[in-house]
């Protein structure tokens, strides 16, 4: 096929909704994709925000002997306490970062943590 | 969190050491815990995630963000880190948390060995006070001064010292209410200024004065100390080349110091790590006159920068040993083979900046990366092509080490290696350095703590 005719034949596959289209005679073999025809990366994003480890120390569930009952799709205000994260000496504490509901609980009590892992994952309110 | 059981220096090998602190001297202490068989565990910043000491180590733990405040000076996230990988033992490295003795406690509080001096060593001998005293009781000459606050009577006091002598703020830092009187003349004028600075620099005009030491050498003495009253002193490093104290080339043997002034200051080294009943690596800093007269300036109770020098004129591991004598071993070798100088090494500090603009740290990322090599040469460095300097911390981004049987010999190498150096991307002190190697004073060996500022005027004055 000389390339003014290929030309022509991809410029009428635009006016087409076809995304994959083969054509063969003997001394002549043509296969045009068109870019809907490839394959999608998939979506990796997502609308969950991490509660990251404020602290390299242990989690604790338990704050000053009160346990944090915490359970999977519970609605969580932002600020609200989610454990502490013991260092040597010190604790601090790990919050909610948004209004939303609690999707995944990624830490259990007495599990080491280091600074900026996420440990919880919210799914914030729509407004 | 649990503690982990109570572990004596002398109970057993260590299998793990977390090393806290950054860059090449983590590598650097990582590399020899690889010899001898000991797991390494790294932190690091969030502005050090792509650092080589994070890549090189066994286990590495963030622990903290990028300000060291809140990372590597805070000591509740490093002994927690520590506690938490099961480390045996913690290396400070220099810099950071090195000299705090609350640092050295809080990692024998949570069951680990600190690889360094006891708290008490480091809080006897880190307060200059306490260490000048310390230095006069084991007979370590110190600069002549008036000993505390010159509160009245200030021109006897002056003349009892003898001229000239620097006048500086006790609550002083900086060079601020430091000022010199060359003579009985000057003083009234010069007691004036530097009582008016201190007062309005820190609040408070108090003055004390000391002997001034003209054109000085900067000398050290590197000393390793074992848990059992046994301390080495090795040959001294000349660490003359500074610019506004910070040093940028070091070397051992000095090209100034004799046998005889070797052995007095060895000796006086070892008298004062004695009496503070030190242990571990340490150095020993001292001012040297014009007539090799020496006196005792400061201890720093850690590993220094520049230790590779000493490392490769002795030949000996000085991190090896740091940990062998913290794991309670004694010190094997002999004074006259610390003391032994098999070659002539010498150290360039590069650093990320611009010497064109008063040295302007320079932060970027490195395009281009090719360390000097070679016969001789040994370069200290966690950089790689395509890292991102981080702009948190100090800027020196490796140490040329060249050694030589001779002075000229490795002055030559010096050039060469420095020559061969390729970095793109950031700007580097190699052209300084350049400049220093051509200057014909310190080709001579023949510097002093002023040459730096010199060359520079010199080279200002060309353009």
């Amino acid at each position: 096929m000389d390339t003014r005719t290929l030309a022509e034949f991809i410029a009428w596959s635009k006016t087409t909704d076809l995304q994959e289209l083969i054509y063969q005679k003997p001394g002549a073999s043509v296969q045009i994709k068109t870019a809907a025809a490839l394959p999608q990366s998939p979506d990796f994003s997502t609308k969950l925000t991490p509660a990251l480890s404020p602290a390299v120390g242990i989690y604790h569930s338990g704050v000053k002997g009160k346990e944090i009952i915490l359970k999977e799709n519970m609605e969580v205000k932002k600020g609200a306490l989610l454990g502490v994260i013991q260092m040597n000496k010190t604790s601090k504490e790990v919050l909610a970062p948004a209004d939303g509901l609690l999707k995944i609980i990624g830490v259990s009590d007495g599990q080491c943590a280091e600074y900026g892992q996420p440990l919880f994952f919210i799914e914030p309110k729509q407004p | 969190m649990t503690k982990p059981a109570n572990k004596t220096a002398a109970a057993k090998k260590f299998n793990k050491i977390l090393i806290a602190n950054r860059g090449e001297i983590a590598l650097r202490i990582i590399r020899t815990l690889r010899e001898m068989d000991i797991k390494s565990v790294a932190v690091y910043s969030q502005a050090d995630k792509f650092s080589a000491h994070v890549k090189a180590a066994d286990e590495a733990v963030c622990i903290g963000p990028a300000f060291s405040k809140d990372s590597y000076l805070n000591i509740d996230a490093v002994v927690a880190a520590a506690a938490l990988t099961g480390a045996d033992a913690v290396h400070p490295g220099y810099g950071f948390l090195s000299e705090n003795a609350r640092f050295a406690q809080a990692v024998t509080d949570a069951g680990m060995v600190f690889i360094g001096p006891k708290p008490e060593a480091i809080l006897k001998l880190g307060e200059k006070s306490r260490a000048r005293e310390l230095a006069i009781k084991s007979k370590v000459p110190v600069i002549a001064g008036s000993n505390g606050v010159v509160e009245k009577n200030h021109l006897k006091a002056a003349r009892k010292i003898g001229f000239p002598l620097m006048i500086k703020a006790t609550m002083g830092g900086g060079g601020r209410g430091m000022r010199p009187a060359m003579s009985e003349a000057d003083f009234p004028k010069a007691l004036d200024t530097a009582m008016a600075e201190a007062q309005a620099a820190f609040g408070d005009g108090r003055v004390y004065f000391e002997r001034l030491v003209l054109n000085p050498r900067h000398i050290e003495v590197q000393l390793a100390a074992d848990n059992y009253g046994n301390v080495l002193a090795f040959a001294e490093r000349d660490c003359s080349i500074q610019r506004k104290n910070q040093k940028l080339i070091e070397e051992s043997p000095s090209p100034f110091v004799d046998q005889k002034t070797r052995e007095a200051l060895c000796d006086a080294a070892v008298r004062l790590a004695r009496a503070a009943g030190y242990s571990g690596v340490g150095t020993v800093e001292f001012l040297m006159d014009e007539k090799r007269n020496f006196y005792f300036m400061e201890v720093n109770t850690r590993l220094q920068v520049e230790h590779p020098v000493t490392e490769l004129v002795s030949g000996l591991d000085l991190v090896k040993m740091q940990v062998e004598i913290a794991q309670g071993r004694r010190l094997s070798i002999t004074q006259r083979r610390a003391r032994q100088i098999n070659c002539h090494a010498m150290e360039h500090r590069i650093n990320a900046e611009d010497y064109t603009k008063n040295f302007m740290p320079c932060p970027a990322t490195v395009a281009e990366w090719i360390p000097s090599g070679g016969i001789g040469v040994r370069v200290d460095t966690h950089i790689y092509p395509g890292y991102t300097i981080p702009s948190f911390y100090d800027s020196l981004i490796a140490k040329l080490i060249v050694w030589a049987p001779t002075r000229a010999e490795a002055l030559k190498r010096s050039a060469r290696a420095l020559g061969e150096f390729t970095v793109r991307g950031v700007d580097t002190t190699i052209p300084f350095h350049k400049l220093i190697l051509a200057d014909t004073d310190f080709a001579a060996g023949n510097m002093n703590t002023g040459l730096v500022e010199r060359i520079l005027k010199n080279h200002e004055s060309k353009k």
